[in-house]
């Protein structure tokens, strides 16, 4: 009985004596919630950013869809000329010659939308004056119509690109020496055509014509980006054996995150309208910070260091430390190992340097991202996911005092390679002919322990918003 | 130096700085509690935040008879066995034979780390875990804590000695592990 009891007062003693300090935003919090909440905590404001961020989105979404008519309207005749080979055989084989006559109207129309809007392109290059605003918005918009009115719409565009022939054959002679030195293909189409008939000629029959594959541009599958981001680094401890929760909980309660970095460079090819993929070269920097281990300059009155070496333990690895003028003690748990006979530091003056010890990690990164087109209209939307080969280049411990940092050290215990996962999605809005923004949420997990000879697994992971530029080629 | 009464007074006319200072002297110990009653830290501090905020509204209600530090552990305590009153069986558990003779067993271990008990603590079942920090800790009789929780005495009784019986086999066998690990070099 006497020993129970003894059990049982060991642990009061213990469990009434443990009054550790709360995290500091439960003051926040209780601060938030009385009376006039006069301080908002940080999740108050979540609401007003999704306000914020579904006002952006519905502005972009306004811009893309409406004040970019022109777009939508190529967008849609685009669509409805498309022919797949899906629609192509069930159409062949219930309707032949209807669907034959049909495919062609289809070529004709988008052959003959392409000619009218080259001619529009070269007329403002040349500064020529357009007055046919109500012709030209009336044919555009009987291109928008349905399968009945594709008809009356072709008509529209016969008209027009008569007309436009009319015009170009008055002004032949001009249009020739300037087209030939500025746009070779247009001037080649028009001096044949002028060739083939004197007296009068459509480019509407020309868009029937073979010869017209010369306006047909080859599409830039290749682009190079460059892109770069603040990146929240983090790990996820995994300690399956229930033996090490106590290091694990040790650890969870004195390491935090960093907020890093990364860059990079990569390269994309377009595989067909929907998928790229993409590959180069990034560098990232992830980490932790570790809390309660203090960092002390001291004056020893036995004239020599404390210690041969001090080492502790974090999730990520062994710290080695590698400056004897420092002595490390951790006041909250068994972390700092020395080598050699414990010091007893009564006599010693020690002087607090810092609590604050980062442990950063640099990894050149290979990435192979698959990417899917969700949405393309002016923008385009694509989410994406991957693998990434990580070499570490990077591996040092710093100690912050203030503004200065100093390298005290590095990690042990750790594999040098990793292989990460990677999913996000891209938004990409262009901002010339040959230049793209990109805005990039990302998140990056380490699916490889860090840890090496230690049953204890660690997976380092990032969240960044990369933002960039692409260039296609 | 502030004093109890001053901080008190200033607390009482919702004076933010007080309010800061109140929650600066107690919320260790506070938190302490709050620690042991709750399953994980992140509803240790929700219970923290809910009771601070409780004692707070309800400051006026202190009458200035006994321990201030009582008061407010009551309202703390209270507020976790509301937050987990509805994982409080009614039943009966009866001990089997093995249990018993586990208990008188068990021995005195002075090298406990708090972190490992607290751990533990955290880890037991609900139930168990309320119990056994109402009768250890608090200094609640079984016959007090099966009126709070609505269970019988027996109940509360069984309910005791199987926390301590779990907790006991854990941290003797966690203790011996993580001697080891620590030595990696």
């Amino acid at each position: 009985m006497n020993r129970n009891y003894n059990f049982e007062k060991n642990i009061r003693n213990k469990l009434r004596g443990y009054n550790p300090n709360p995290p500091s935003d439960v003051w926040d919090q209780v601060e938030a919630n009385l009376h006039s909440k006069k301080r908002k905590h940080w999740k108050g404001y979540v609401k007003y950013a999704a306000m914020v961020a579904i006002l952006i989105i519905s502005a972009w979404a306004v811009y893309d869809f409406v004040l970019l008519d022109k777009t939508s309207q190529q967008y849609a005749i685009e669509e409805s000329t498309k022919i797949t080979p899906k629609v192509e055989s069930s159409i062949k084989k219930e309707h032949p010659a209807q669907i034959e006559k049909d495919i062609k109207d289809k070529q004709a129309l988008n052959k003959e939308f392409k000619i009218a809007e080259h001619i529009k392109e070269t007329e403002k290059k040349h500064k020529i004056l357009d007055d046919d605003d109500e012709i030209d918005k009336s044919y555009q918009t009987s291109f928008e119509k349905t399968e009945i009115q594709k008809e009356k719409g072709y008509q529209y565009a016969e008209f027009k690109t008569k007309k436009e022939a009319l015009k170009l054959d008055t002004r032949a002679p001009e249009r020739l020496n300037v087209d030939l030195s500025e746009n070779i293909e247009l001037a080649n189409i028009v001096k044949k055509t002028v060739a083939e008939s004197k007296e009068y000629y459509s480019l509407s029959d020309l868009a029937y014509s073979d010869e017209f594959v010369y306006y047909e541009e080859d599409e830039k599958r290749w682009s190079f980006s460059a892109n770069l981001s603040p990146q929240y680094s983090f790990r996820i401890n995994s300690s399956n054996p229930e033996e090490l929760v106590r290091a694990k909980t040790i650890f969870e309660q004195n390491e935090e995150h960093l907020i890093n970095y990364n860059f990079g460079l990569n390269v994309k090819y377009n595989l067909n309208d929907r998928f790229e993929i993409e590959s180069g070269i990034n560098y990232v920097r992830m980490g932790q910070s570790i809390r309660n281990i203090i960092a002390y300059t001291y004056e020893s009155p036995y004239g020599q260091p404390l210690h041969d070496g001090q080492s502790a333990m974090t999730s990520m690895g062994l710290i080695i430390f590698n400056d004897p003028s420092l002595y490390f003690v951790d006041n909250s748990s068994e972390r700092v190992k020395m080598r050699g006979e414990p010091v007893d530091t009564d006599d010693v003056l020690l002087e607090t340097q810092s609590d604050r010890l980062n442990q950063h990690l640099g990894f050149i990164n290979t990435p192979i991202v698959a990417r899917y087109c969700i949405y393309d209209r002016n923008s385009k939307i694509q989410i994406k996911g991957g693998l990434g080969f990580n070499f570490m280049v990077l591996n040092n411990v710093v100690l912050h005092k203030d503004d200065i940092k100093n390298s005290i050290g590095h990690t042990s215990l750790m594999r040098n390679w990793n292989v990460s996962l990677s999913a996000g999605t891209a938004l990409i809005v262009p901002l010339g002919k040959n230049i793209n923004f990109h805005l990039e949420p990302t998140a990056n997990l380490f699916v490889t322990s860090l840890s090496q000879g230690r049953s204890y697994n660690v997976y380092p992971f990032g969240i960044s918003v990369n933002a960039g530029l692409s260039m296609p080629f | 130096m502030h004093s109890i009464d001053s901080i008190l007074k200033g607390c009482l006319k919702n004076k933010r700085k007080d309010q800061k200072l109140l929650y600066d002297l107690y919320s260790p110990v506070l938190y302490g509690i709050c620690i042991r009653y709750a399953k994980n830290h992140q509803d240790a501090q929700d219970i923290l935040q809910e009771g601070f905020i409780k004692i707070f509204e309800n400051l006026h209600t202190y009458k200035r008879k006994g321990s201030f530090e009582g008061w407010m552990k009551r309202i703390i305590i209270n507020t976790a066995l509301k937050k987990y009153k509805e994982n409080i069986s009614h039943l009966s558990v009866e001990l089997n034979e093995n249990e018993s003779e586990y208990l008188e067993q068990t021995i005195y271990n002075d090298n406990i780390e708090i972190h490992d008990l607290i751990n533990k603590v955290q880890n037991l079942p609900t139930q168990y875990r309320i119990v056994f920090n109402m009768y250890a800790i608090e200094g609640y009789s079984h016959k007090e804590i099966g009126e709070n929780l609505g269970i019988s005495e027996t109940t509360s009784r069984t309910n005791y000695l199987r926390a301590r019986n779990i907790l006991r086999e854990k941290l003797e066998q966690q203790e011996k592990v993580f001697a080891e690990y620590m030595m990696i070099r």
